[in-house]
């Protein structure tokens, strides 16, 4: 059995006017990457500022490694490195003097792994902190929280500013510290940046959680979804009239089709289509988006598509 | 109790301004006593001699100095005034509750607002507290930091106002003017205490600005219009006694220079009034930013 490292409990924070988050209920375990996905303004920071023990809840709690992140509020941060979502650094002249300077709150004598990181983001630790490009800010940020070597990571939208070479890298850093043993709870509102890193992921939606998904069975989902293309209307005719596979999004005019098979039937799909003239066939990926896309759906009474 | 780093980023972020305030006054009191010079401790140079002749000349047709005062539109107390007048009084009455306490005001607007909720609107308090450290620690950092920071500004006033006087006149009265800037920084250390409780808070800067900002500019101006209440400019005209009721409207009021000068003990229950303010706004300060809610 592996440990809960932060649990929150039926958590409540009303903001008034609908906004603030409601009754939310999720646990994150000890080594896991637990994502944390929804629009702007669904709740994801409240929620965040509520684990982090700077607001206080006004129904229900969140521990913390057993500890009430509103009372033990100091002493969680022991074991936590924090990205909050707005980065605004404190009146120093550069990132170095920034670091140093958190290095000794956190009472850091070693900040070889501060360096290691520095080295890694390619981060001019040099530049002044008033003229640093969001990017930068960014990887400071992530430097900060980084550099104690915690046990448990809170990163509020991460990789906001960092370019797309950047994201890589920090996705490499971070699977690097779950490998180390490190539990991982980051926000984003970008469903592919979740999908490559995060064990589970909790979609946020109006300050409720709408569903917990479990990447491994979202990649590992029992229905594969193609594209076929045929050559001639008269194929793609004679495959829509003589198979009975499950057909969906007909294109006529570009005589494309979309089906849906079971993992297991794959083969008969491809036997099938021996018989037949095709342009061009590839997979649609079974994406996290398609799946909270169907939760919502369902939320909301509608007939999935 | 405090924390370390945290006094080390606030001194670096805030020492110029520190430096440019204490600087600032330190030049003022100098010149001060530069421009006064000499005349430091005469009074206006009443004749008595000749005022007896007048009075017995004035006395044989039934008039009196007090008619003829009268008869020039002024009041007729002019004559206890001027003769209580020391030009010396006046200016420390002047300079200590009003001309002096400008810069600390703005200073502790500015520095109060910076140490606290400047960095709760930000942001740039979640490093801080991302660490293992105390709220209240965080507070008691920063008042630690901005109380001696106008202890400090107080004691290079009076450093330049003793040196400056010694070297232009060659005598100071040392305890007078010690009493007169312990005034001044208790004075300050109350509206600062103010001001951090309102930098603790609010959440938004602009609202703590207002209201720090907002209570000194009343204080100033209150303390200002009281002035033309001053005996001293009502007798001649230059104001209404009645405008004297702006002074109970002023914390600056409870600097008493009357009664430094005089020292008639009455300034200390007034320096106790405002230990008691700072006292308590500082104490609410830790209780309030421990309470509240961080959006940070």
């Amino acid at each position: 059995m592996t440990k809960n490292v932060i649990v929150v409990e039926n958590l409540t924070k009303n903001y008034g006017n609908g906004r603030g988050i409601f009754d939310v209920s999720f646990e994150v375990k000890e080594g896991e990457i637990f994502g944390f996905v929804g629009t702007n303004g669904s709740g994801k920071t409240t929620t965040i500022r509520n684990i982090m023990g700077f607001i206080r809840p006004d129904n229900g709690r969140v521990l913390v490694k057993d500890m009430d992140s509103w009372k033990d509020s100091c002493e969680i941060k022991r074991f936590i490195g924090y990205v909050p979502g707005e980065i605004a650094f404190p009146d120093l002249q550069t990132g170095r003097e920034f670091l140093h300077l958190q290095a000794e709150m956190l009472n850091l004598k070693n900040i070889d792994y501060a360096n290691t990181l520095i080295k890694k983001l390619q981060l001019d630790a040099s530049a002044r902190l008033k003229t640093m490009s969001k990017g930068t800010k960014q990887k400071t940020a992530i430097v900060h929280a980084l550099m104690g070597d915690p046990e448990i990571l809170i990163l509020d939208e991460p990789t906001t500013g960092l370019d797309p070479l950047m994201r890589v890298t920090f996705v490499d850093i971070i699977k690097e510290e779950k490998r180390r043993g490190k539990t991982i709870f980051m926000s984003s509102h970008i469903f592919e940046e979740m999908e490559s890193t995060c064990d589970r992921i909790a979609l946020i939606r109006d300050g409720r959680i709408v569903d917990i998904a479990d990447m491994e069975k979202i990649r590992n989902h029992g229905i594969r979804t193609y594209k076929i293309a045929f050559t001639t209307p008269e194929e793609y005719e004679k495959f829509l009239t003589e198979t009975s596979f499950g057909k969906k999004d007909l294109k006529p005019i570009y005589n494309q089709l979309l089906v849906d098979i079971r993992i297991d039937e794959i083969n008969v799909l491809f036997d099938a289509l021996k018989n037949y003239s095709v342009r061009f066939i590839a997979e649609n990926k079974y994406t996290l988006e398609q799946y909270f896309a169907k939760k919502f759906n369902a939320a909301e009474g509608t007939e999935s598509c | 109790m405090l924390s370390k780093p945290l006094l080390f980023q606030s001194i670096k972020s805030n020492w110029i301004l520190w430096l440019v305030c204490s600087l600032t006054m330190a030049a003022m009191i100098s010149i001060i006593n530069t421009v006064l010079g000499t005349q430091s401790v005469t009074t206006f140079r009443i004749d008595a001699l000749k005022i007896f002749e007048y009075t017995i000349a004035l006395a044989r047709y039934n008039l009196s100095i007090k008619g003829l005062i009268e008869a020039l539109g002024f009041n007729p107390k002019i004559l206890d005034v001027w003769l209580d007048f020391n030009v010396n009084d006046m200016m420390d009455g002047m300079y200590y509750t009003v001309g002096c306490m400008l810069i600390p005001m703005i200073y502790v607007v500015i520095t109060s607002n910076k140490l606290l909720v400047d960095q709760v609107d930000r942001g740039s308090m979640a490093y801080v507290l991302s660490t293992p450290t105390k709220r209240s620690k965080v507070v008691v950092t920063q008042m630690f930091y901005l109380i001696i920071s106008v202890l400090g500004i107080f004691i290079i006033q009076a450093a330049a106002g003793i040196i400056s006087q010694i070297i232009v006149s060659k005598t100071v009265d040392v305890w007078r003017v010690l009493l007169l800037n312990f005034g001044a920084a208790v004075v300050t250390l109350a509206i600062a205490g103010i001001c951090f409780l309102g930098s603790a808070y609010f959440n938004y800067s602009k609202y703590s600005y207002a209201f720090g900002g907002g209570l000194c500019v009343f204080f100033f101006l209150a303390k200002v219009l009281g002035l033309f209440g001053d005996p001293m400019f009502a007798t001649v005209g230059l104001g209404v006694e009645s405008m004297g009721y702006f002074n109970y409207m002023s914390i600056l009021s409870l600097l008493d220079t009357k009664s430094i000068a005089e020292l008639s003990f009455t300034f200390i229950w007034k320096f106790a009034i405002l230990l008691v303010i700072a006292g308590v706004t500082f104490g609410m300060s830790v209780y309030v930013f421990n309470k509240k809610d961080l959006s940070l």
